[in-house]
């Protein structure tokens, strides 16, 4: 019980963490992409992005690389 | 209505709407604090916080909960509805505050992980008596941040309305497991009477609303099979003036509007987050929809220019004062000709 | 609001309907035995006058006072040092089984309890304990010989 919970935690923490390297960039340069009515938003705006950036970054990744793709 | 995103669009009614929602919650904090050391002096000021914080997220989750239902019942409560979104973003904040004084009172003085400490301090799974009722308040609070933090419209439209709605819907598992983190948590410790009867009320209060809300709520709705080309849906003195009829044929929900001697229909469904735009008004010419005032032209389902949203457009026919509608939507944004009215119905 | 959206709602609160009432009274049935009377005590209670046990350890002391005029016992409850737990309950134990919650306590300093001698589960001895009503375990323990007569 006690292990499968500390793997979990870790786990949070790991996700979390590479959610907060992905936010930056994503809220800079993945939203213009994913959404042109997101260029040359005001900071208040990308800042506002950051919270769900980091808890939703898997798929909002893969909505990045498709961007990019088209 | 977003032709580009900003953090918080505020307006003159927002602020008034924000003012009285602070207003609301200092005079709460207040009552609630002015008790609480009024029965119980040699309270810590840990405890009156995470006492205080908790039960004002509460009760700003049933305010939350109920405005939807009283809107359907009632189209005088639709000023709760349009801005209540910064009401579910200040519910997560008052129940964060909540969670990390809980954990820093309870579970970071040990030497294990705060998050590890929350889900190992009391094991008593298989009890209900003794269940670890943190662990409900903290699966709540990532439903409420998940809420919160996508609450912008951005995330609206990039996730898609529907995993969005979807999502927001989780709410109302976030209320059951709020109601079980109090009933299996304080009241289990305190034998509070009062709290317990309070909670019991906010209970009962909630699910008739959206009960009520959910079978009394479609007053004077039309609703037909598909099938036909035109389906005669009502009367033409059935419709008040600048206001819509709405009918729900086979899957088509469609909004029939009545204004300056014409008829036209378009989709019932806004374009923002699904408000009805059928129980919105025409303002200044414009479909306005009753949530957060998005508008459209009757004639082509359009947002006035610089705006980009588009909803589907209806054949209408009249035939003597009843007026029939082609179930089959136009592509969004398609110009219908809307009906005149001749002279002797007005 | 889409029609089918609408029938999901629906169909949530028709079954919340249900199970959180269930759910409901199922927590309160399970409320283990309630307070006896005495649980909220006026802090600047005054002492008894005839003391007849006390007892001490190092987190927190007990006096059980009686007094001829007046009816049931009265134990006071001082707690010396700052436990880390937002619920302190005081019981009545026998044999390290919690018996009957006395009331609770908050931040270190002096509380007092009113009961009758019939609520102890034994004559000879009085144990107490405090109890983390949030945790769900066993805080300090402190048994209290009861000089009879
Ligand atoms: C990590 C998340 C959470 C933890 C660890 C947590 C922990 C606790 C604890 C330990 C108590 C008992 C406090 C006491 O007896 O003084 C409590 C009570 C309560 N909690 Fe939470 N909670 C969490 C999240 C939430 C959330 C999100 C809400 C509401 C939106 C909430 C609402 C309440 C309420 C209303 C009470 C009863 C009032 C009181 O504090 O005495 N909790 N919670
Ligand atoms: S739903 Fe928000 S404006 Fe229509």
């Amino acid at each position: 019980m006690e292990s499968i919970i500390q793997s979990f935690v870790t786990f949070l923490g790991v996700y979390a963490a590479a959610g907060i390297v992905f936010a930056l960039p994503f809220s800079f340069w993945g939203a213009p992409r994913i959404d042109p009515a997101a260029k040359g938003s005001p900071l208040g705006f990308r800042l506002l992005l950051l919270p769900a950036a980091t808890a939703l970054w898997p798929l909002l990744l893969i909505k990045w690389i498709k961007a990019l793709q088209t | 209505m977003s032709t580009q995103y900003t953090a918080v669009i505020w307006n003159r009614e927002k602020k008034r709407y924000d003012r009285y929602l602070a207003g609301l919650i200092g005079l709460f904090l207040l009552a609630f604090c002015g008790l609480t050391l009024a029965l119980q002096p040699e309270i810590t000021a840990e405890t009156l916080i995470i006492r205080a914080t908790g039960t004002t997220a509460l009760l700003l989750l049933h305010l939350t909960l109920m405005i939807g239902p009283l809107c359907r019942i009632d189209p005088a409560f639709l000023p709760l509805l349009y801005n209540r979104r910064h009401l579910g973003v200040t519910t997560f904040f008052f129940g964060l505050i909540h969670g990390v004084f809980n954990l820093i009172q309870f579970h970071s003085l040990g030497n294990v992980n705060p998050l590890v400490s929350l889900f190992t301090a009391n094991v008593h799974y298989g009890s209900l008596s003794n269940f670890p009722f943190q662990v409900l308040g903290f699966g709540a609070l990532v439903i409420l941040f998940l809420m919160a933090a996508t609450s912008h419209d951005f995330w609206l439209k990039n996730l898609g309305p529907k995993a969005w709605k979807t999502l927001h819907m989780f709410v109302y598992l976030a209320y059951g497991l709020l109601v079980m983190h109090v009933l299996l948590g304080v009241a289990q410790a305190e034998h509070s009477p009062v709290a317990i009867g309070f909670l019991g009320m906010g209970v009962v209060t909630v699910i008739s609303l959206h009960l009520a809300a959910a079978f009394f709520g479609q007053r004077g709705q039309f609703t037909a099979a598909a099938g036909e080309d035109f389906v005669e849906v009502c009367g033409l003195a059935d419709i008040e003036d600048k206001r819509a009829k709405v009918c729900l044929i086979g899957k088509e929900n469609i909004a029939i509007f009545k204004y300056d001697g014409k008829l036209a229909a378009v989709s019932n469904i806004c374009k923002h987050q699904h408000g009805p735009l059928g129980e919105g008004k025409i303002v200044d010419g414009c479909i306005t929809c009753p949530w957060h005032g998005y508008q459209y032209l009757p004639e082509n389902g359009c947002s006035p220019p610089p705006f980009t949203e588009k909803v589907s457009t209806y054949e209408l026919k009249l035939v003597g004062d009843r007026i029939f509608v082609n179930p089959r939507p136009h592509p969004e944004g398609t110009r219908v000709e809307p009906v005149e009215i001749p002279r002797k119905h007005e | 609001m889409t029609p089918s959206l609408r029938r999901r709602h629906r169909l949530i609160w028709v079954v919340s309907a249900f199970l959180l009432p269930i759910l409901f009274i199922a927590a309160l049935w399970v409320i283990p035995e309630p307070a006896i009377d005495g649980d909220f005590n006026p802090p600047t209670a005054r002492p008894y006058s005839e003391p007849i046990g006390q007892a001490s350890t190092e987190a927190f002391s007990g006096v059980l006072r009686r007094d001829g005029n007046l009816p049931g016992w009265q134990l006071e409850v001082q707690l010396k040092e700052h436990l880390a737990a937002a619920s302190i309950q005081l019981y009545l134990a026998e044999n390290g089984q919690r018996r009957r919650l006395l009331g609770h306590l908050q931040a270190p300093g002096s509380y007092f309890f009113h009961f009758f001698p019939e609520a102890a589960p034994s004559t000879d001895v009085l144990e107490l304990q405090l109890y983390d009503g949030i945790k769900r375990q066993a805080l300090k323990e402190l048994r209290l010989p009861i000089q009879g007569d």
